[in-house]
């Protein structure tokens, strides 16, 4: 084992995550004071600064370009096209016809109109590439769809590219919709020739289904741009664009790539870009002629690589899990510019559990190895010597989101839980080094991965943009690799939000090749060697939020001159939402957010004296006296209240009015005090001393015991458990809480004298007509059994001798009754047989029990009586004459079992 | 955002992974089948193929029911033992009626029997299909999946049997009628999810963004704040939020103890992190054997739990900085003062701790345990050895007492290379050897630099060579020849026993 390398599980290298630690090295120095401060050799790389590094912040944002846009080389926007009636308005592709497709423009095909066909006021048939046929390809037959298939797709694949109405909550997304948007930098052949460097290029696609392929040409000045002349090259390729990929080369082989891959609903095709003219940023490119999926076993092509050390090799692989490697003309232009799949590079991944079409595949260290991926499985393939293995199997707890090559040696992995670093061993194989616990949410099948190598003078720092569709947020977590070729982890991770836009997510993040710090821009900093400014960097990309039709191209850095801060600042408060409400209100609501303002500071305000004076009362106060003085007032005011309900008793009956109060209305000025246990004792006794003179409470501490959902045997209990919540969330948590104590005691505790309410009930109850008494009654009987039977207010004692045989032949009327009007609706053997039962009951006066049953309430099902006449008489005889707690158990318990 | 500290059980969530796995397994069957198939007869289709093919289909769908039938005889009993117990329910509510009425309700009773039933059924099937998908999958307890390195093992030739467009849709179109049963019971937006499912689709949703649960979306929210401000250094902010979210039930710490160890190293005034890694280690270290029947649903093994060959991530982290603590500690107080006690400071603590886990049953099994108890002793070492160096020159080191601090050193120096063996044999665990090595030849050369300058050269070689015996020594031994060690006589006879082997290890070092 070499030097500066870590100690680790064989297989598993270091797992790191926030806090956790991974196995170190004690590195005893030789001689002290002299060497290198730091004596272990950790994961996670502490000769950084271990703040600042990922303080990144936006330094500038731009529009890259606009995807409804349609930029063609006269210097200026043809056409915005309309977002909504208005059908893509574009030009002949001129640049194309340039090329090699010489098109002929002929009349117009009219299609034939489907039914749902709309018709627009302003459309300018001409212009619309989609009637344009080129002699020399086949007629495109997927432009004339029926409108009824449309609906059929929009229904099944609702986030497909070329769905129109993508609603915002849709359901599900096409994992073979990789990106639509690319950043590389190419090198030309003529580039090459004149050892010119490389051009940046932006590919995307646009229009209203994306199938619009645009390339242009950008250029650098502090920010990147779109070319001076807003000239960018477009094709129709007559199918939505599914992904697009610059293929990025090895090292090694000292140039870049210049081609351009892209997938479409039906076809892989790939275009060569030919030349660049410096001046009018002319893109000339060449195509090779497309490999139609029909052409292979009509299964869709899910991802494709490029070999890093071969520009014409190509690999692909479907949905299904087959891959192929393929050959690319070396010439576009003649006839033979067909993309070649080699018939015994081939091979499989199928694995029938893997539901996904998420499919990847990718070069790995060698020219004849590569790494196939589907979610839950990594397969490293050696295609020339014959064998695979199974590298990664994620069948349990995460699945795999995404991976990146980094460079020759070295990938990163994204799982649903962990950004892995792959690096290959002595043998050139596949091995895990180290990881990173990232803590999003696993369930998010929308994770991608973008990585940023930045060349510092000592070491390699790895970015790793984790982004979503489903939120605006970037992860970022950093790797750095020493030149001993070990990786570190910085130890944290950052979250960026993306201002602005809409509250979709991510779709695409592209960078750039490699910065190579020291010389892009920074020139003078490359001489120093302190390593405060060392760590120091600028990265960029560009980003495309979902449903947003722009691209957009930010640069962040971690420099914390207070230059850039304040650049920053300038930037984003220009693009944050608040500013632009704000300044895009008019008069009036300018008027009306001042006022909501000035509101809001006022009751800061009053919020700020509340707690002077709650502060206040906490130090200077005698407690004791002003509770003593407290339980007066109160128990003055109740004694004046009984007294009122006595003497307006008669008028109350009258009026049928209840009389109960709560503690609150009865004195003022009632919280001036702090020690929750005193005011707990002082209403015990309160409590205690008015129950004595038949005053009933509210229990009151069941409540409490309801909030907490746990019994709480006594205020103070309550209050500290408050407070223990609570405590956390502010430094008043204390007066807070006894605030919040004191304001539900008084105002939940209430009262009542029930001897008082027993006359209006009576009353009530009088008023009634017979029939409804006898059911009032048959009603609270039970409940009152239930309850207790000690109870002194028990309706009970007053009812019992008068009404009870009411009540009994009631229930005896009606329940008997019951059985009777089934019996007429079935037959049988169990009609005798109840009828027979119900006689050798006491017989029953059938005239009053048709009124009675009419005067069953609703709630009462016929069901529930149907079904329980036996029984309950049974019970019932029982109760009549025992009439104890056990029979109110027996009833609950079969009212039960129906619910 | 962030993955949630809490289960999420949801009815609608529940249903979905039914039906998913109660798809891959009829898949995965049947393609397990189709591809036999291929596999034996090899040769191209000819109609009496296809013909014989097609009868084999159904054949085997019978073959398939019957197999089924017969794995669900428990099950059927199981059933059985519901119904009983169903009609016990029924009869209770219906009363002592029952016994008359039973053969004019029959009809409709057992139409709801069946329904019931039907459900019961499609439950258990259910918990057995996914149980059956997890059961053919070794589950690992160290990482999130299963690593393996490229080996001659599991190295195969490229399957090539490819995947064809017509292959795969004989395989779906069986999967696809049985799930259609299935399906019936579902709600319409389940349906369409699975249909999008087997489609290749993937879900938007995650079972976070469906919670309307008050207190969920609360945990929700604190956990989305939590990470936020984690990563912006926002530590009085996230202490609040983290100590609010570990009060409420049913949050799980074993998820989020990392943040925690995270917030209070970087509070100011807490030293408490250890204290937590500490309590996390004595209340959810279990040393019990990993089970892989178990799904582990809620609770996902690595980084959470630990067994009896896999000592949790926090133990593991709890030893790493308590040593890395210790270190910096004893790096601030001199080593040469008087008054310092080298039996009892911190990281003899330490290495006590440690020796109670790996020397007492149940034993630690695991071979990073080893390495940290192997760096302890090399930092104890290395911290003694010091003495000897000439900027650290002490007066009082002659005679006996110089004897005695020699022979620390050198026990301490056999503990690093005993337990290194014992953490190699473990396995699974690669070490720096070489690096280590050399670094215990630093410390001795330290010990002899004054007395011994000529013998110096040979020294170093010696102490390479008590490695070697050591690694013979089986365990046992390692406490004897440790008390040997303490004895100051021993002490010189152990350079002329290491001459006689001397040899043999220059021999094994320059082979490699």
């Amino acid at each position: 084992m070499s030097e500066g390398q870590l100690p680790g599980s064989d297989v598993l290298g270091s797992q790191l995550g926030v806090g956790v630690q991974g196995a170190s090295l004690y590195c005893p120095r030789e001689n002290y004071g002299t060497k290198k401060p730091q004596s272990w050799l950790r994961p996670v790389d502490d000769t950084l600064p271990t703040r600042g590094i990922l303080d990144l912040h936006i330094v500038s944002k731009s529009v890259l370009c606009d995807t409804d846009i349609r930029y063609i080389s006269d210097e200026k926007i043809l056409q915005e096209s309309d977002h909504d009636d208005d059908l893509i308005t574009s030009d002949v592709d001129e640049e194309v016809d340039e090329v090699q497709n010489t098109s002929i423009v002929v009349d117009p095909v009219a299609p034939v109109v489907p039914k749902h066909v709309h018709f627009f006021k302003k459309v300018d048939v001409d212009n619309d590439p989609m009637f344009n046929v080129n002699c020399d390809t086949p007629v495109a037959l997927q432009d004339y769809i029926p409108s009824d298939l449309l609906d059929n797709l929009n229904g099944a694949s609702q986030k497909s590219a070329g769905s129109s109405r993508s609603r915002q909550d849709a359901l599900f997304w096409d994992p073979t919709v990789a990106n639509r948007m690319d950043t590389e930098c190419v090198q030309t052949a003529s580039d090459l020739r004149n050892y010119r460097d490389g051009t940046e290029i932006i590919v995307y696609a646009s229009g209203k289904t994306n199938s619009l392929l645009n390339i242009a040409a950008l250029t650098r000045q502090d920010t990147l741009h779109l070319n001076r002349h807003n000239n960018v090259t477009s094709i129709e390729l007559h199918s939505p664009i599914k992904s697009i990929k610059i293929p990025k080369t090895s090292e090694s082989i000292g140039r870049r790539s210049n081609l351009v891959g892209v997938v479409t609903e039906n076809s892989f095709q790939i275009f060569r870009i030919e030349s660049i003219h410096s001046r009018s940023s002319d893109v000339i490119i060449t195509s090779s002629e497309p490999l139609y999926f029909v052409e292979i076993d009509d299964i869709q092509i899910a991802d494709f690589a490029f070999n890093p050390w071969d520009l014409q090799q190509f690999a692909i692989i479907d949905i299904r899990g087959n891959w192929n490697i393929g050959m690319i003309p070396k010439n576009f232009n003649n006839k033979k510019a067909k993309l070649q799949l080699v018939d015994n590079l081939q091979g499989t991944i199928f694995d029938p559990e893997e539901l996904s079409s998420w499919k990847k595949i990718e070069w790995f260290s060698q020219f004849q190895k590569i790494v196939v991926f589907d979610r839950s499985k990594m397969i490293e393939i050696d295609f020339i010597n014959d064998w695979q293995a199974e590298v990664v199997q994620a069948k349990t707890w995460s699945d795999i989101r995404d991976y990146k090559r980094v460079n020759d040696k070295n990938g990163i992995l994204l799982t649903s839980r962990e950004i892995i670093i792959i690096g290959a061993s002595e043998g050139d194989e596949a091995v895990r080094k180290l990881s990173w616990k990232h803590d999003l949410d696993p369930a998010d099948t929308t994770l991608k991965m973008t990585l940023q190598v930045v060349r510092k003078s000592t070491r390699l720092l790895l970015l790793a943009f984790v982004y979503s569709m489903r939120h605006k947020h970037i992860y970022i977590h950093t790797f750095s690799q020493k030149k001993s070729g070990a990786f570190q982890s910085l130890g944290y991770s950052t979250v960026l939000e993306i201002p602005g836009g809409t509250l979709a997510g991510i779709e695409v993040i592209s960078t750039m090749d490699q910065i190579t710090e020291n010389g892009d821009g920074d020139g003078d900093d490359g001489e120093e060697e302190n390593d405060n400014h060392s760590s120091e960097f600028v990265t960029d990309f560009s980003i495309r939020l979902k449903d947003s039709s722009k691209i957009y191209h930010y640069t962040l850095s971690n420099a914390s001159t207070p230059e850039s801060s304040e650049k920053e600042n300038i930037i984003v408060s220009d693009h944050t939402d608040w500013t632009t409400l704000f300044s895009s209100a008019n008069s009036r609501e300018r008027e009306s957010i001042d006022a909501l303002v000035s509101q809001i500071k006022m009751k800061e305000r009053e919020h700020m004296s509340r707690i002077q004076a709650l502060i206040g009362n906490e130090s200077d106060h005698d407690e004791d006296k002003y509770l003593q003085d407290l339980g007066y007032r109160l128990s003055i005011a109740t004694n004046e209240l009984l007294q009122s309900w006595q003497a307006t008793r008669d008028a109350c009956i009258h009026n049928g009015s209840m009389s109960y109060s709560k503690l609150n209305n009865l004195v003022e000025d009632s919280n001036s005090f702090t020690s929750i246990s005193e005011f707990s004792s002082l209403l015990d006794q309160f409590f205690q001393y008015y129950e004595d003179q038949d005053v009933t409470f509210i229990d009151f501490k069941r409540l409490l015991g309801l909030l907490l959902h746990e019994d709480v045997s006594d205020l103070d209990i309550f209050y500290n458990k408050l407070l223990q919540c609570w405590i956390l969330v502010s430094p008043q948590a204390e007066l807070y809480t006894k605030e919040v104590v004191k304001d539900i005691v008084w105002s939940l505790v209430s009262f009542e004298k029930p001897s008082l309410l027993e006359p209006i009930q009576k009353e009530i109850t009088q008023s009634l007509g017979r029939p409804y008494q006898d059911i009032v009654d048959s009603w609270d009987m039970d409940d009152l059994n239930e309850e207790d039977e000690s109870n002194e207010f028990n309706f009970d004692n007053q009812f019992s001798t008068t009404r009870f045989n009411g009540r009994s032949q009631f229930n005896l009327n009606s329940q008997s009754q019951i059985p009777t009007i089934k019996s007429s609706q079935n037959n049988g053997l169990a009609r005798k047989k109840r009828i027979l039962k119900t006689q050798s009951q006491k017989a029953a006066p059938l005239s009053q029990s048709t009124q009675n049953l009419s005067v069953l309430p609703d709630s009462m099902t016929p069901a529930f009586t149907l079904m329980q006449p036996p029984s309950s008489q049974i019970s019932f005889v029982n109760d009549s004459q025992i009439r104890s707690s056990q029979r109110a158990k027996k009833k609950k318990k079969r009212i039960r079992g129906f619910g | 955002m962030f993955e949630v500290p809490i289960t999420l059980t949801n009815k609608k969530f529940a249903q979905r992974r039914k039906l998913k796995y109660q798809y891959i397994n009829h898949i995965s069957k049947r393609f397990d089948k189709v591809v036999k198939k291929t596999n034996t007869t090899d040769s191209l289709p000819t109609p009496e193929n296809s013909a014989a093919e097609n009868n084999d289909e159904d054949y085997d769908d019978d073959v398939e029911e019957q197999q089924n039938d017969e794995n669900g005889d428990c099950a059927r009993s199981i059933r059985q033992q519901t119904k009983r117990r169903r009609e016990r329910h029924w009869k209770s509510v219906v009363g002592e009626l029952y016994s008359g009425t039973e053969t004019e309700s029959d009809s409709q009773e057992e139409d709801e029997q069946e329904y019931d039933d039907q459900n019961t059924r499609l439950k258990e099937t259910s918990i057995d299909e996914e149980r059956k998908f997890w059961k053919k999958y070794e589950k690992p307890e160290k990482s999130f999946e299963v690593w393996q390195t490229v080996s001659s093992q599991n190295k195969v030739p490229i399957n090539k049997q490819k995947m064809t467009y017509h292959k795969f849709r004989k395989i779906e179109k069986t999967s696809l009628r049985r799930m259609e049963i299935p399906l019936l019971h579902c709600t319409k937006e389940n349906k369409l999810y699975f249909q999008l499912l087997a489609k290749g689709l993937e879900p938007l949703q995650t079972p976070t963004s469906a919670v309307r649960n008050y207190q969920a979306r609360h945990i929700i929210t604190l956990t989305n704040l939590l990470h936020l401000n984690v990563s912006r250094h926002n530590w009085p902010l996230a202490y609040k939020i983290f100590a609010t979210l570990i009060r409420i039930p049913n949050v799980q710490i074993k998820s989020i103890w990392g943040i925690g160890v995270e917030i209070l190293n970087n509070m100011p005034n807490s030293s408490s992190s250890l204290d937590f890694l500490q309590w996390m280690c004595q209340i959810y270290s279990s040393k019990s054997r990993f089970v892989q029947n178990i799904n582990y649903r809620s609770v996902v093994p690595p980084f959470q739990t630990g067994s009896r060959t896999h000592s949790a991530k926090f133990a593991i982290t709890y030893l790493w900085s308590s040593l890395i603590t210790c270190q910096e500690s004893l790096e601030r107080t001199n080593i040469n003062d008087k008054h310092y006690d080298t039996e009892n400071d911190s990281l003899q603590e330490l290495i006590e701790r440690i020796s109670d886990w790996v020397l007492t049953p149940p034993f630690m099994e695991d071979a990073e345990v080893w390495f940290i108890y192997a760096s302890c002793h090399l930092l104890k070492a290395d911290l003694l050895s010091r003495q000897f160096t000439n900027d650290n020159k002490n007066d009082d080191l002659v005679g006996l007492n110089k004897d005695i601090k020699i022979n620390q050193v050198i026990k301490h120096i056999h503990y690093v290379k005993v337990f290194l063996q014992t953490c190699l044999e473990k396995g699974g665990f690669t070490v720096p050897n070489r690096l280590i090595e050399n670094q215990l030849k630093n410390f001795e050369s330290r010990l002899y630099e004054e007395t011994q300058d000529i013998q110096e050269g040979e020294i170093v070689d010696d102490y390479g060579n008590t490695d070697n015996s050591s690694v013979e020594n089986s365990f046992g031994d390692v406490y004897e020849t440790n008390a040997e060690f303490l004895d100051t006589q021993l002490m010189d006879l152990s350079p002329e026993d290491n001459e006689k082997t001397e040899n043999h290890y220059s021999d094994e070092d320059s082979s490699e």
